[in-house]
């Protein structure tokens, strides 16, 4: 058995970053105790496949990539297309329930952006890597996001947050 | 895209975020299949039908948490051949409500979980199985099964009795280490007078069976035995005449009744758990027996009561605790509601359904 190498590295990444990415996959379970259940086995998986890490991007954006698989149930080891993305949505949606709209009025691409800059943390790169896309189409997607986010949500709600902040 | 955009965003979506539930590495590596040494786990002991018959030395790697079944996840992943949670309203139960055991036969496959195959046969020729998906495989085997009946007559009984007689194994009580393939399991095997208990693993004990018995490692020739009982008693089709089945057809074991469990997390007592339930719910299993026991962990040993109810006081309980908004999940493996407590994935108590089978195990 291999205790070090990848190992420890998927185990560093897991140990660092196992709530973010439940908090993540919740978005696309619909809770978080099956979330829970799918990082446990995309962290499982990739332990078992590490040979299939080729190296030639982040470790975490390919643990994201299994995780996805696991959470749409997709089996085999090939990778999901930029098509395939999976729905995200809040487990709540009754909270801020006029956020939520707008952000479900986003195009599935667009909003899985948003949620794996917002929910998991993840640079432009990152996404880009998780997503198969390349920076700058993340850098545009957000863009667009933001701007049909502020478009949905009332002047008054984002004066009140401009004053705040 | 200004600070100003990520700052608001930032905040809404922190606002928003479930709160995550802990982690586990040492699970990870049970379900990659990593043998870590004096380490075993057992992630189904949330169930309490398998608590009453298989307890977990301290060692075993637990999440006390009312994810842990990660029931939604089972629900995406399996195809529920099996009840997933109470049986509906007029499915008739297995009949006669009990039965003899003439064995039972456990096979792990990993060391926790995945894969690990189950069954009961009854003297009146019921045969109930039940497989734990892995979902590390690809093919029919990645999902779980749910309990499943099948019907033997008389003569399928005895043939698989002989087979597993044929194993040279059943003379006398047998205890053997993992090893040689071997991960856990168990045969309990009636003969004229008692059962002859032969089991297998490492940090694992079984009912009936002394936690401290002395076991020797398998030799191959035991071990390819078991194994090749595992596949006979999986795939009966493949070696029973059809004149060993009085009903081939496979159908979901419908349970008499439910056993249900209350779990004190922290120490709590009967009348403390009582208390954080609905009022109705509390009406209804106090004024059930609440068998006391105990339930070990990773994390500590902690109180159960358990109480069988026939599925209509199951279902109203059911009901109660839905109406009242108390969390639940349900699976292959029955029904649990729970309760979060304060500080990261404690949680007050949980309070399981687990189908009765024939011999009240």
């Amino acid at each position: 058995m291999n205790m070090g190498g990848i190992d420890s590295d998927l185990e560093e990444l897991y140990r660092r970053r196992h709530g973010a990415f439940q908090v993540m996959l919740a978005s696309v379970t619909g809770s978080v105790e099956s979330a829970r259940d799918v990082v446990q086995e995309a962290f499982a998986q990739a332990l078992r496949d590490q040979n299939t890490f080729r190296g030639d991007g982040t470790l975490e954006a390919w643990v994201w990539r299994i995780a996805f698989r696991v959470a749409v149930g997709s089996s085999g080891s090939r990778e999901l297309s930029v098509e395939e993305v999976p729905e995200v949505g809040f487990v709540d949606q009754n909270a801020d329930p006029a956020f939520t709209a707008a952000v479900r009025e986003l195009p599935p691409q667009r909003r899985i952006a948003v949620f794996l800059r917002y929910f998991a943390d993840l640079s432009y790169a990152e996404i880009g890597e998780t997503l198969g896309i390349a920076e700058g189409t993340v850098a545009a997607t957000l863009s667009q996001a933001h701007r049909q986010l502020g478009a949905a949500l009332s002047t008054n709600e984002v004066s009140t947050n401009e004053v705040m902040a | 895209m200004s600070t100003y955009d990520d700052t608001l965003l930032v905040a809404r979506f922190a606002a928003l975020a479930p709160e995550p539930l802990l982690g586990d590495w040492e699970d990870v590596l049970d379900r990659a299949g990593r043998v870590r040494k004096g380490r075993r786990r057992f992630a189904d002991s949330l169930h309490s039908r398998r608590r009453r018959y298989l307890v977990v030395l301290a060692a075993v790697a637990l999440v006390v948490v009312v994810g842990a079944a990660s029931a939604l996840a089972v629900r995406a992943y399996v195809l529920a051949h099996g009840i997933v949670g109470l049986p509906p309203v007029g499915a008739a139960p297995s009949a006669p409500k009990s039965g003899e055991l003439v064995l039972g036969f456990t096979f792990g496959h990993t060391f926790g979980d995945p894969g690990r195959f189950h069954v009961s046969v009854y003297a009146d020729g019921r045969m109930i199985t039940e497989r734990v998906g892995d979902y590390s495989r690809t093919d029919e085997y990645r999902n779980s099964t749910g309990l499943l009946e099948r019907r033997l007559t008389p003569e399928g009984v005895e043939l698989v009795r002989a087979e597993v007689i044929s194993t040279g194994l059943v003379d006398h009580d047998l205890h053997l280490t993992s090893g040689e393939g071997l991960y856990f399991g168990q045969i309990a095997f009636r003969t004229r007078d008692r059962f002859v208990h032969v089991t297998w693993g490492d940090g694992v004990t079984w009912d009936d069976v002394d936690p401290d018995v002395a076991r020797q490692r398998p030799t191959p020739k035991q071990a390819s035995a078991l194994v090749r009982l595992d596949k006979r008693l999986t795939d009966p089709d493949s070696w029973l005449p059809g004149s060993a089945w009085e009903n081939p057809k496979i159908t979901a074991y419908v349970p008499s009744g439910y056993s249900v469990c209350l779990d004190g997390k922290r120490g709590l007592g009967l009348h403390r758990i009582l208390a954080l339930l609905p009022p109705a719910a509390a009406a209804l299993l106090r004024a059930q027996e609440n068998t006391p026991g105990t339930y070990t962990n990773l994390v500590g040993t902690f109180p159960i009561w358990c109480s069988d109810l026939t599925n209509e006081e199951a279902r109203a309980l059911e009901w109660t605790l839905d109406a009242a908004g108390v969390g639940g999940w349900k699976d292959v493996f029955g029904l649990t509601y729970g309760a979060p407590g304060p500080g990261e994935a404690a949680t007050e108590f949980s309070l399981t359904f687990s189908p009765i089978l024939p011999d009240r195990r």
